[in-house]
């Protein structure tokens, strides 16, 4: 046979990058669910505590960090994919597909932005 | 026994839509065939049912369909694996996913388009040895399951990835090609690889299952898929 053939290497990463966000999302999702809903509750968390006690650590800003953008991605692929399935008609594919990219966008800069641009209060000055 | 047998029927001419037909048949033994009542249905009561059917003998392929919900060969489903005492019902449908021409017999066009794209023949532009072209017993091995798929078109049609979309090459052109991309002697694998790399090739593939239950050879098809999505990923 002649010429080399050409592989579609963005739907191989795309499968490869679910297999292996999946993994690490597991202890990710489930560490958050602990200290949110279960050490903690939600109707006492506020924006203080976050950012005093929480974020006062650099491991769980990685933490969260490492949580936004491995389920942000995840999440916005696995929603490709149901779009690419179902959606069949070009333009409605495009408009969908695009939607859901500009909102990953958005979430990933907010989320992004809230991390690297709160600033590390004093708290962590008296580490125990 | 007694079975009544629902089928779902279809003629285009005449029917606005599909609707279910019921049939009684008496005198049936445990031991026979769903083909065996679709026959009796034909011959002895309505002339017009229509299905495919050749070997009779689960080797040819022409009569996957949809009995009690899951996709058989009727020529491989007994009665006794679905009625257990003296009477009972069986429901026959056509195989989901391909638009029905009438009755049990569905459009396999698209199947077919699928099982051409993956180049399911031979290809190898060396000269040919005087004899023959080798191959270990291990080499061969490497591809037995997939050389055992007699395109019923069971595995393709009960796959939920291509009910959604009918341009997913589907598990049978994937086992077709796991056949030759495999086989030492065949020189192709990269090209085929490549078709299957696409958005329509395996990546369309969800490890749901439903192929390598429906297989009537038993293959482990899911698992042959996995095998192509692996060889992708080193290439
Ligand atoms: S009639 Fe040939 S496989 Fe059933």
């Amino acid at each position: 046979m002649t010429g080399t053939p050409s592989y579609n290497r963005f739907e191989t990463l795309a499968w490869r990058y679910m297999r292996l966000s999946g993994v690490l999302i597991i202890p990710l999702v489930f560490g958050h669910l602990a200290i949110v809903h279960l050490i903690n509750s939600v109707a006492t968390i506020d924006y203080q505590w976050v950012v005093e006690t929480r974020w006062a650590y650099l491991g769980w800003r990685l933490y969260d960090a490492f949580l936004l953008w491995f389920a942000g991605l995840h999440g916005f692929n696995g929603l490709r994919t149901v779009i690419n399935d179902y959606v069949h008609n070009r333009t409605a594919n495009r408009v969908l597909n695009y939607g859901a990219a500009l909102f990953l966008i958005l979430v990933l800069a907010l989320g992004s932005i809230a991390l690297i641009g709160t600033p590390i209060p004093e708290a962590l000055a008296n580490l125990p | 026994m007694e079975i009544t047998l629902r089928i779902r029927r279809y003629n285009p001419e005449v029917d606005e839509k599909p609707y279910w037909a019921e049939y009684t048949l008496e005198n049936v033994e445990r031991t026979d065939r769903v083909l065996d009542l679709l026959h009796r249905v034909k011959w002895e009561i309505d002339g017009t049912l229509s299905f495919r059917r050749s070997c009779a003998h689960g080797v040819c392929g022409s009569d996957a369909m949809r009995i009690n919900g899951m996709n058989l060969l009727a020529c491989k489903a007994l009665v006794k694996d679905f009625v257990k005492g003296a009477k009972g019902r069986i429901q026959v449908e056509p195989i989901l996913g391909l638009p029905v021409i009438k009755d049990l017999i569905v459009d396999m066009d698209t199947f077919f388009e699928h099982y051409r794209t993956v180049m399911p023949y031979f290809i190898n532009d060396e000269e040919p040895p005087e004899r023959e072209r080798l191959q270990s017993p291990e080499e061969r091995a490497i591809f037995d399951e997939s050389t055992k798929c007699i395109l019923c078109a069971a595995c393709t049609t009960s796959c939920p990835s291509f009910w959604a979309n009918e341009t997913y090459l589907g598990p049978a052109a994937i086992v077709q090609a796991h056949r030759f991309i495999f086989d030492s002697r065949d020189q192709a694998a990269s090209e085929r690889l490549a078709i299957l790399s696409e958005e329509n090739g395996v990546w369309r593939c969800r490890t749901i299952y439903n192929c390598t239950m429906a297989c009537p050879r038993e293959i482990p098809i899911t698992q042959l898929i996995a095998e192509v999505k692996k060889e992708i990923g080193r290439r």
